[in-house]
């Protein structure tokens, strides 16, 4: 599903984010990706859907280089993966179901798909009552469970979410992460970066730490150290 | 292009409902902008109109009556050909007499209906060598007299005076106009931007789900136009007011000699349009800019 080969990332004043990284990760994964503030987590997601470009190397998502896509078809890779953020980045001027139905409208998905899907996947991250509720009335594990629908309300095959406890208590974040889990076993393959210890170890999925941005560590039933 | 117009629009309205003050703002200057550079416009159309049969040098006008004779018409010709003070001459006959008379009273049914070309005039336009007012006095008074003349009118100063008065105003406006355009295209410069920082969530968001391009940029674009076609409307309503004002100036005591002091309808519609596809083109290439600028998509 995604193929990182020899990538490399410099940001200007020779900050190197990614050297010669190179790995696979397969459709349906659960990937955890580890690393110290500052090791390329954030340039290792960033790469994957193509908001940067790698200074050398190829990565292939779903069985294509994205390096040789074209501007006007970026959009499209992007309909084929969901995005997480420690912040949410909802919109503040919209309820619960607008903010969903938004990740359709904006992407031309007829009227009556988006009056299907919204309510099923607010049903399936527990928000249904909240439909017309606006972001600051909800919970910090509420506001991401709509960020986690409007990710994957159009069904993706890739989930990136990154560090999307970063900002949850720990009783909410396992809840996120319940949900996260549901999601993968529908065979979306989920990427998180993550600093969160503890999450890591209770999961026991594949971990792939990252060090200065060299890959330090690519473990199958991985900790966080 | 993977977008409805209709969620355009529903973008569009946020985007209105977010800064209103910014965009009425914005919208009254390019429409000040436009109403100044199509008054300027209007104004040289109605001197233009007014001073017609006074260009190139004419400084009076030998009318004959309707109805003289041929003899007597070339007898004119002849002594205006034979005087060494007169530079030229030109004749216009009575159908093209009806014709200028025709363009002059455009916008007025009635006095066009109420002539026909056998009650014009014919008439000779004379450029003189020497342009003084005392010159062209004598002259146009020695063919007063002359057998089948209706009327000699000579051009006055103020005719000359308006003329140029018309000439720098036009200059004027124009310049003032051109300024303000520059200076709405810069608000709508800064407005667009400024829109575009206020809406960064929303486009950042439209980016990582997937929208095009094309529409995350359209709103933008068409916020802008929309601004400078709201503005040619307004001045489309204004210029016909405009026009009135001009016709009021020529109608008064002192300029009764610029009766015609009016653009035609056609050429303030004219005007009007082309003040509306300016304001447009403003909005659309200062967006068109900001956006190439600040959004990043």
């Amino acid at each position: 599903m995604i193929k990182l080969e020899n990538v490399s990332k410099v940001y200007k004043g020779d900050v190197v984010a990614l050297r010669s990284v190179s790995c696979e990760i397969q459709k349906g994964e659960f990937v955890f990706l580890v690393g110290p503030s500052g090791s390329g987590k954030s340039t290792f997601m960033r790469l994957l859907n193509k908001e940067e470009t790698p200074d050398s190397g190829v990565i292939y998502v779903a069985g294509k280089d994205i390096g040789r896509l074209s501007g006007w078809r970026v959009p499209f890779l992007r309909r084929n993966i969901g995005c997480i953020f420690q912040d949410f980045k909802l919109l503040d001027n919209r309820t619960v179901h607008q903010n969903v139905a938004f990740a359709l409208e904006v992407i031309g998905r007829p009227r009556h798909v988006i009056s299907n899907q919204v309510p099923a996947i607010l049903e399936l991250v527990g928000l249904s009552k909240k439909a017309d509720n606006y972001p600051e009335e909800l919970s910090g594990g509420e506001q991401q469970r709509v960020s986690i629908a409007r990710a994957f309300v159009n069904r993706p095959l890739i989930l990136l979410a990154d560090e999307p406890t970063g900002n949850l208590d720990p009783a909410t974040s396992v809840g996120i992460m319940k949900l996260l889990d549901r999601i993968n076993k529908t065979g979306t393959t989920v990427v998180m970066a993550t600093h969160d210890r503890g999450i890591v170890d209770t999961m026991r999925k594949r971990v792939i730490e990252l060090d200065h941005g060299t890959l330090a560590r690519d473990q199958v039933r991985g900790v966080y150290e | 292009m993977n977008f409805r117009i209709g969620n355009i629009f529903r973008e569009l309205s946020y985007s209105l409902r977010r800064n209103p003050s910014l965009f009425l703002g914005t919208m009254a200057v390019i429409a000040i902008s436009l109403i100044i550079v199509g008054s300027g416009l209007v104004l040289g159309d109605a001197v233009g109109n007014a001073t017609a049969r006074w260009k190139d040098g004419v400084e009076f006008a030998v009318f004959m009556n309707p109805d003289s004779s041929q003899v007597e018409i070339e007898a004119v010709s002849a002594k205006l050909t034979a005087n060494p003070e007169i530079e030229r001459h030109s004749f216009v006959d009575q159908q093209n007499a009806f014709i200028e008379f025709q363009d002059l009273f455009q916008d007025s049914d009635l006095i066009r209906q109420s002539v026909t070309v056998e009650d014009m005039p014919p008439s000779f336009r004379v450029v003189p060598s020497n342009p003084e007012s005392s010159v062209v006095e004598a002259l146009a008074d020695s063919f007063r007299d002359e057998p089948g003349v209706f009327q000699v009118v000579a051009a006055t100063d103020a005719i000359r005076d308006i003329e140029d008065i018309g000439e720098r105003l036009n200059n004027r406006f124009f310049f003032v106009g051109i300024f303000l355009l520059a200076a709405a295209m810069l608000l709508v410069y800064n407005t667009i931007r400024t829109t575009i920082f206020s809406r960064r969530r929303e486009v950042e968001v439209m980016r990582l789900v997937g929208a095009s391009n094309w529409y995350i940029r359209v709103p933008f674009m068409v916020e802008g136009v929309l601004q400078g076609l709201i503005a040619g409307v307004l001045t489309i309503l204004a210029l016909p007011f405009v026009n009135d004002f001009i016709a009021s100036l020529g109608n008064t005591q002192s300029l009764a000699l610029l009766d015609g002091l009016r653009a035609t309808p056609s050429q303030v519609w004219s005007t009007s349009i082309l003040m509306t596809i300016v304001g447009a083109a403003i909005g659309g290439l200062a967006s068109a800019v900001a956006l190439s600028r600040y959004l990043d998509v």
